[in-house]
């Protein structure tokens, strides 16, 4: 039984020929990817995960991008940021991340927010998508996306990195932890600028739109229930149980 | 007996070590090993563990082997066992 109902998308010629090499995916096919196509996708925000996600979401031909971030390209942004260039720099991040994405996948519907979540914004956001891929660096846009992803009834998939460590988990409202069963307090230590390559940020980013792409298309192992913890300094790999927290402020009523 | 305790993201840094045997009393919980490091260290680790009451700060995950533990779980430790204390980490960009 899946967790989400995406009617198929017919598929075109040209979306055959791009997609072929994943469509001999076992368990995928044309199938899987019919339901890509129609599916939509929030990336909060586009900055050294979420570019990587977005990346990958519109190469593998996901049908639209909900891209949710404020502010505009600095000098720091260009060593993990994918969508942005060097020849953008000073202008809008999610003006640059969606020129970027339609070169490569010019079918792709993107709908470019220049703000990042907030609680105004919150709800109207989620409620164009079927799935939400959680890049924010702030808390306070975390616990916003997954409060309103329990209410809407929406996935969400987590990535979160520091240094050369990462963790990753999939919830599905309902049926696994939400992020205020992990963390029922605000942290308030976090500092927003913190250690990291490009490429460790890259690697949960494609970890995460894999989490997307199996959750959309209904196969394979996803990691509800579980927190997979990665420490890319040893390469060592370890998937965590996770339960539901019975006093969660947020889930326990569903 | 003894249990491990592994340190994840910021607070390796604040424990100047990635993990460490601990020599603990039986019957020792999750909860009870995180205020004793605490205290054993002293700041800036027990900073990052501790609120300023001395309890535990609940945004750290405690994992014990591959299973994640609730603060209030009285579940004893066993002699040998691993335990990963997490913060909070997030991710992306400013």
């Amino acid at each position: 039984m899946s967790y989400l109902n995406i009617p198929p998308h017919d598929l075109n010629d040209e979306e055959r020929a791009t997609y072929e090499w994943q469509i001999w995916v076992p368990e995928f096919g044309e199938e899987g990817q019919k339901k890509l196509r129609g599916a939509s996708v929030l990336v909060s925000r586009v900055g050294g995960l979420g570019s990587v996600v977005a990346y990958e979401l519109a190469a593998a031909g996901v049908g639209k991008l909900v891209l949710a971030h404020g502010g505009d390209i600095k000098p720091s942004d260009l060593n993990r940021q994918l969508l942005m260039t060097h020849e953008a720099l000073g202008s809008s991040r999610v003006a640059s991340a969606e020129k970027r994405l339609k070169e490569l996948n010019p079918r792709l519907e993107i709908v470019s927010i220049p703000e990042n979540i907030n609680e105004e914004n919150a709800a109207g956001i989620i409620e164009q998508v079927d799935l939400v891929v959680d890049c924010a660096p702030l808390f306070e846009e975390r616990f916003q996306m997954n409060k309103e992803c329990v209410r809407q009834r929406k996935p969400l998939i987590d990535c979160a990195m520091y240094d050369m460590e990462a963790q990753l988990t999939t919830i599905l409202p309902g049926e696994t932890p939400c992020l205020s069963c992990l963390y029922p307090t605000h942290p308030e230590r976090w500092k927003r600028e913190f250690p990291v390559f490009g490429a460790i940020s890259g690697t949960v980013a494609c970890l995460g739109a894999t989490e997307a792409i199996k959750t959309i298309a209904n196969f394979g192992e996803t990691l509800t229930n579980k927190l997979l913890l990665c420490d890319l300094r040893s390469m060592s790999f370890r998937k965590i149980s996770i339960a539901k927290n019975p006093e969660c402020k947020i889930c326990s009523n569903i | 007996m003894k249990v491990k305790v592994l340190y994840w993201a910021q607070i390796k840094k604040a424990a100047k070590t990635e993990n460490e045997v601990v020599e603990v009393e039986d019957s020792t919980t999750p909860r009870q090993l995180v205020k004793k490091v605490a205290e054993d260290h002293g700041d800036p680790l027990r900073g990052f563990l501790l609120e300023e009451d001395g309890e535990p700060r609940k945004h750290l995950l405690l994992i014990v082997g591959d299973r994640h533990v609730n603060w209030d779980d009285e579940e004893a430790l066993k002699d040998g066992e691993e335990l990963t204390i997490m913060p909070p980490i997030s991710g992306g960009s400013k």
